[in-house]
């Protein structure tokens, strides 16, 4: 069965029963870059490429950072705020919010890189 | 379409705002009219006082309103005399009193199902007598065979379960249970917490030994639960707290002590009297939605909103596939999205409170290697217009 992780700050009766455990450490350091990577080739080909292990990693990384509980209560207020005058902008905080701060530490390196080399 | 609806919603301050919030977690709590958060309110501000304990006026009051409250439920419940009805904090408390007297008692078996409430399953671990009849995820009735055979191989002094399901909303056939129960000599304990307001609970006609069930999910107060043990089980029983209201006298020595006659016996300690004096306003609420009329409207709009969620693709719902043998719940989880994810978003986006998780059943999701699931419970209040606007909102969300 698989390992439960329950919190004890909003842990009443259940309420935030969780059964995947995600790793941080693993989705910066390999799911983004991976993400990253894909969504690149994705744009370039113009979504033309259709390879299905392509595929499946694009969506498996795609949920594994999407699934993370990563400030997950304010990524659930601010995307269902948003979503009542957007649905759509709403959905796609919630949707990409994860992605977001997840490829700020790649984001500093880069910038560092940058400057370094300049 | 909602033939009464109009006039419950306005006996509810937190229905009539400008915003109402669509309020879909009545099986956690249900909203409290007025005129019973007045009647709590009226505690505090004419008469607060302990019950039972002086002989002032304002004790005088609260005594009359409490024993007024005490033969409401009695008269609810058609118990044979109102010394049967403990009040207690909760439907916990309730079961936690009558499991650990009954398991300091009896040496057999504890019969059971497996997707009771934490409640009806903690109190009863410890004793590794716990023998649990099993209710799969798709179970569309109760499995009576197994029932019957658990009396036939073990010897059981007891059964306790749950009356309709928080789960599931499945309803059990208690009225046959206990005659079973009783042909091979075992009590029996319902918790009736989820029926008490769309099942006549009359403990003469089903018979039971004990019941439970807790107000603050009859639109009555919270932290008023309520006990019914039957007068010639009352010596079985012990208290769970002592002190306080409950003793009659103690040796001069505390060697020795002697408690008070049931119900005072149960009710040691100050009480939760804001609550306990509206307990006679929610039972008279109660009396006049009537529990037929009750759950015909709850079932009218579980078949309404299961129908429309039909149409959201790889969403499960637990339990009947009828929604007419699931009361006012529907449970379901949508297959790569996590349920507590879709609450909070439901809230801060459309004003729609639900419960998500696991329902106080844990060891029933991890049997089955379920996910968290979300909850819509309805009450009289609730509205198909919410269920459509439920339905909008789910399907806004890019699951």
């Amino acid at each position: 069965m698989s390992k439960l992780i329950l919190s004890n700050d909003e842990e009443c009766c259940g309420a935030s029963f969780e059964k995947n455990n995600i790793s941080l450490l693993g989705l910066i350091t390999l799911s983004i870059p991976i993400f990253f990577a894909l969504f690149i080739i994705k744009v370039i080909t113009l979504n033309q490429y259709k390879n299905k292990t392509f595929l499946v990693l694009y969506r498996s990384n795609n949920d594994l950072i999407k699934n993370f509980k990563l400030l997950n209560n304010l990524r659930c207020k601010l995307s269902g705020r948003v979503m009542r005058a957007s649905p759509c902008l709403g959905n796609w905080i919630f949707n990409y919010l994860n992605h977001f701060i997840l490829a700020i530490p790649w984001l500093l390196i880069l910038i560092i890189a940058v400057k370094i080399l300049i | 379409m909602n033939f009464f609806k109009k006039d419950y919603r306005k006996n509810y301050k937190c229905l009539n705002k400008k915003r109402a919030p669509i309020y879909f977690d009545n099986a956690c709590i249900t909203l409290k009219t007025d005129e019973i958060v007045e009647a709590q309110v009226s505690y505090y501000y004419e008469h607060p006082s302990c019950h039972l304990r002086s002989q002032h006026s304002f004790a005088k009051v609260t005594n009359k309103k409490i024993d007024a409250g005490r033969n409401a439920i009695h008269k609810l419940i058609n118990s044979q005399k109102s010394s049967e009805i403990v009040f207690t904090k909760n439907s916990t408390e309730s079961l936690n009193i009558v499991a650990q007297s009954i398991l300091r008692k009896f040496n057999n078996k504890i019969l059971t199902t497996n997707l009771e409430h934490n409640s009806n399953t903690i109190s009863w671990i410890s004793s590794k007598k716990l023998l649990r009849i099993e209710i799969k995820p798709t179970d569309e009735q109760f499995d009576m065979v197994s029932y019957r055979q658990s009396f036939i191989d073990n010897k059981i002094d007891f059964v306790s379960v749950f009356h309709i399901s928080n789960v599931t909303g499945l309803c059990l056939p208690i009225k046959e249970m206990v005659k079973i129960a009783h042909d091979h000599g075992a009590l029996f304990m319902l918790d009736a917490a989820q029926s008490i307001l769309c099942e006549k609970i009359d403990v003469q006609e089903l018979d039971v030994d004990f019941l439970c069930f807790s107000l603050h999910k009859a639109y009555g107060p919270s932290g008023v639960g309520i006990l019914y043990i039957k007068d010639k089980y009352t010596s079985l029983i012990d208290p769970l707290l002592l002190g306080g209201h409950g003793v009659f006298d103690v040796s001069a020595d505390a060697s020795s002590f002697s408690l008070m006659p049931p119900p005072d016996r149960y009710e040691a300690g100050l009480m939760n009297y804001s609550g306990l004096v509206a307990v006679e306003e929610t039972v008279k609420y109660i009396n006049e939605i009537g529990y037929k009329k009750n759950k015909e409207h709850l079932i009218k709009l579980n078949e309404y909103l299961t129908l429309k969620l039909r149409e959201i693709p790889n969403l499960v719902i637990l339990g009947p596939t009828n929604p007419s043998l699931r009361s006012g719940i529907i449970n379901f989880y949508i297959s790569n999205f996590d349920m507590n994810n879709l609450a909070l978003l439901l809230d801060s986006s459309y004003d729609i409170m639900v419960r998500s998780g696991v329902h106080c059943a844990h060891s029933w999701y991890h049997q089955y290697d379920l996910p968290a699931t979300l909850r819509v419970s309805f009450a009289i209040y609730n509205t198909f217009e919410e269920c459509d606007k439920f339905v909008s909102a789910l399907k806004m969300i890019k699951f």
